[in-house]
């Protein structure tokens, strides 16, 4: 049995009052990802999966039930204990690529380190260098991230999410902006993120070939888990 | 590293800005705009205020003693009645022998000086006489003083302008005359004048030097002359004076001496601020416009930041969204926004008070005429580090408050609903 790096239990989510009117967006989630897996939830449009996704990455706190990352309870943190799990423990890709603009590459991906103290501005440079070029694009260092074609602009954002060195890498649909060649790309990095750096990696996708190349699917809908314990 | 913090919060507020630059601009420009405003006028006031305090501390004592006339309260048949509760009226009560002296003067005067905190004091004689030369009288003020003691005080020897003032000791009468009244009655120095009290007695007096204050209500209307000479005129005796003024060595003492001569002396004691109460009032009123103009295009400016930063907020929204996400806290996001406002009101506050520098120099180079104070020449400004930094505290306090409240808007943004749009 492999350590779990993931672990939900029983997440329960309302949005609006807890009323009649309150929707259950999450029924009972329990779900565990072992250190070092890349799985994928996939599932219909309005399934959870963006909401358990959030719930699990440590940017909404209003759920029953209890998450842990690696050893840490994220149930029960408040505002600071959370950000700094978002800025360390994680790192999140969005959908839409989500550089700030008028901020050079170099410099949105010197963004989550800045905040992270215990690390000189001059480590910080050539932390994030080290992490364009892994992903080859360190000749973009400098370039004004609008002026970024959106693959490209997805890679800034997956090394601005290795900057602090995460255990884990969240992604809400990464791939939906881009095309195929791209989408492929970006599931290469996790599969190398993987096997290279050890990362453990949950991913929420529609793409179904895409999905196949992780090590595991999870599928939902209407807020539940279907195959909670099932591995590819 | 916490610097590296501050040094993104810090890029991030800057870019901000420069990405909105012609807001920005509108917003510093209201800063520049005020904080000009205030110090051109704060340099002014205090300026005038200042012009005046010199003045007037030149010119009045710091503790002015006299004899109190007041109406006996007391009528003999009051006293004869016993002050029973029997009615009795006496209609049109007018006082009797007034006396306008201070009563054992020379005892006074010796207590007075023997206070400590004394520097001087000289006592006065004045009368209302005419001056006559030629056919023509003039009615003025005639100030007997001891020239010596009321030139330590006064520092009249400045004030003269022709003729020596030792002339005076001699034991003929002479006169320290008012410029304006040297004109006016016609005389050159050395030349005599007959002086008419209003009980008859004349004298002829030799103007011994010309002064010339600068304010002209004094200088059309009084001289001086030694004590005596003017004791000689009124046919009082030695010892005999109205007032005295006096001059303390530090001016804060003024109100504590005054009560304690008042209570030793049973004179009236006045300070210089009792003295001065109107030009005093005006110092006030002066401060309080300088307040409340620069305190409402304080407000304006400060609505022009929040309106901006308000605005701000919801344009980068996104980038609010991903800093959060990417772990930066609440209260990073606040000092991105104060960050921005104190940035506009430093940009603003430093451009203002060279403009309000600029604008105080073009105030002091306006030329003024005044029949009254004839030593201005030009607006009296103050040129103040003081000030300075005072208009600058005020800006950054301003714009701090003014974006507190976009700053708590923007660290209170949910991420994950901007994520999701
Ligand atoms: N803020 C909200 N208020 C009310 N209902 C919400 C809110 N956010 C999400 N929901 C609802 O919760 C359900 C799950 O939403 P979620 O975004 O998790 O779906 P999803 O699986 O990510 O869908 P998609 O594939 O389209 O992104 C949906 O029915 C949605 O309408
Ligand atoms: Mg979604």
């Amino acid at each position: 049995m492999t350590i779990a790096m993931i672990e939900a239990h029983n997440i329960t989510k309302y949005f609006g009052l807890k009323n009649k009117k309150s929707f259950k967006a999450l029924d009972n989630v329990s779900l565990n990802i072992s250190k070092g897996e890349f799985a994928v939830i996939s599932g219909r449009s309005g399934s959870g999966k963006s909401t358990l996704l959030y719930i699990l990455s440590a940017m909404d706190n209003s759920y029953e039930g209890t998450v842990w990352l690696d050893d840490q309870k994220l149930s029960g943190m408040n505002d600071r204990e959370l950000s700094r799990i978002r800025n360390r423990k994680l790192g999140f890709v969005f959908q839409f690529h989500f550089l700030l603009p008028h901020f050079s590459v170099l410099q949105n991906v010197l963004l989550p380190a800045m905040k992270n103290s215990g690390i000189s501005e001059r480590e910080c440079r050539g932390k994030a260098l080290e992490k364009l070029q892994w992903l080859g694009i360190e000749h973009l260092a400098d370039m004004p991230s609008q002026k970024l074609s959106g693959g490209q602009q997805q890679r800034v954002a997956i090394a601005r999410a290795l900057m602090n060195e995460p255990d884990i890498i969240m992604a809400d649909e990464p791939t939906g902006n881009l095309d195929r060649q791209n989408s492929e790309l970006v599931f290469q990095i996790f599969r190398r993120l993987r096997s290279e750096k050890n990362k453990t990696i949950l991913v929420v996708t529609h793409d179904k070939d895409l999905a196949q190349t992780a090590d595991r699917v999870i599928y939902m809908e209407d807020g539940k888990i279907l195959n909670p314990d099932h591995y590819l | 590293m916490k610097n590296n913090l501050w040094k993104a919060i810090f890029l991030i507020a800057a870019t901000h800005l420069l990405s909105r630059w012609r807001q920005s601009l509108i917003s510093v420009l209201g800063v520049t705009f005020s904080i000009a405003a205030f110090v051109g006028m704060i340099s002014l006031m205090t300026g005038i205020n200042d012009f005046f305090e010199v003045l007037m501390l030149e010119n009045t004592p710091h503790i002015h003693v006299y004899h109190e006339e007041h109406l006996n309260q007391k009528t003999v048949l009051a006293k004869v009645m016993n002050n029973t509760d029997e009615l009795y009226v006496v209609k049109g009560i007018k006082p009797t022998h007034r006396e306008r002296g201070i009563k054992n003067a020379t005892e006074v005067l010796r207590l007075v000086r023997a206070q400590p905190e004394v520097y001087g004091a000289s006592p006065l004689l004045s009368a209302q006489v005419f001056y006559q030369h030629g056919s023509i009288p003039l009615n003025g003020t005639l100030s007997g003083i001891e020239i010596e003691e009321y030139n330590k005080l006064f520092n009249l020897n400045a004030k003269i302008e022709q003729g020596r003032i030792e002339q005076l000791s001699g034991s003929a009468p002479a006169l320290i005359l008012g410029s304006g009244l040297a004109e006016k009655l016609g005389v050159k120095l050395y030349d005599y004048i007959t002086l008419t009290a209003y009980n008859g007695i004349k004298i002829n007096a030799m103007v011994a030097c010309i002064y010339s204050t600068g304010v002209s209500s004094i200088d059309n209307s009084t001289s001086f002359a030694s004590l005596a000479t003017v004791q000689r005129i009124l046919g009082k005796d030695k010892g005999y004076f109205t007032d005295i003024n006096i001059r303390l060595y530090n001016i804060r003492d003024a109100d504590g001496v005054s009560k304690r001569i008042q209570q030793l002396t049973q004179c009236r004691a006045d300070d210089w601020k009792k003295i001065n109460a109107e030009v005093l009032l005006g110092f006030t009123l002066r401060n309080i416009l300088t307040v409340a103009v620069s305190f409402s295009l304080l407000i304006v400016a400060a609505f022009g930041i929040y309106n901006m930063l308000t605005m701000m907020m919801y344009e980068k929204i996104k980038d609010i969204a991903i800093l959060k996400a990417i772990g930066y806290e609440r209260r990073d996001l606040r000092r991105i926004f104060i960050c921005e406002a104190l940035l506009i009101g430093m940009v603003g506050g430093v451009s203002g008070i060279v403009f309000g520098i600029l604008i105080s120099y073009g105030l002091s180079n306006i030329p003024i005429q005044s029949v009254q104070l004839k030593t201005v020449t030009h607006l009296p400004v103050n040129f103040k580090i003081l000030h300075y930094l005072l208009a600058l505290t005020f800006a950054l306090v301003t714009s701090f408050l003014a974006g507190w409240i976009p700053a708590v808007k923007a660290s209170a943004i949910d991420p994950i609903e901007t994520i999701k749009a």
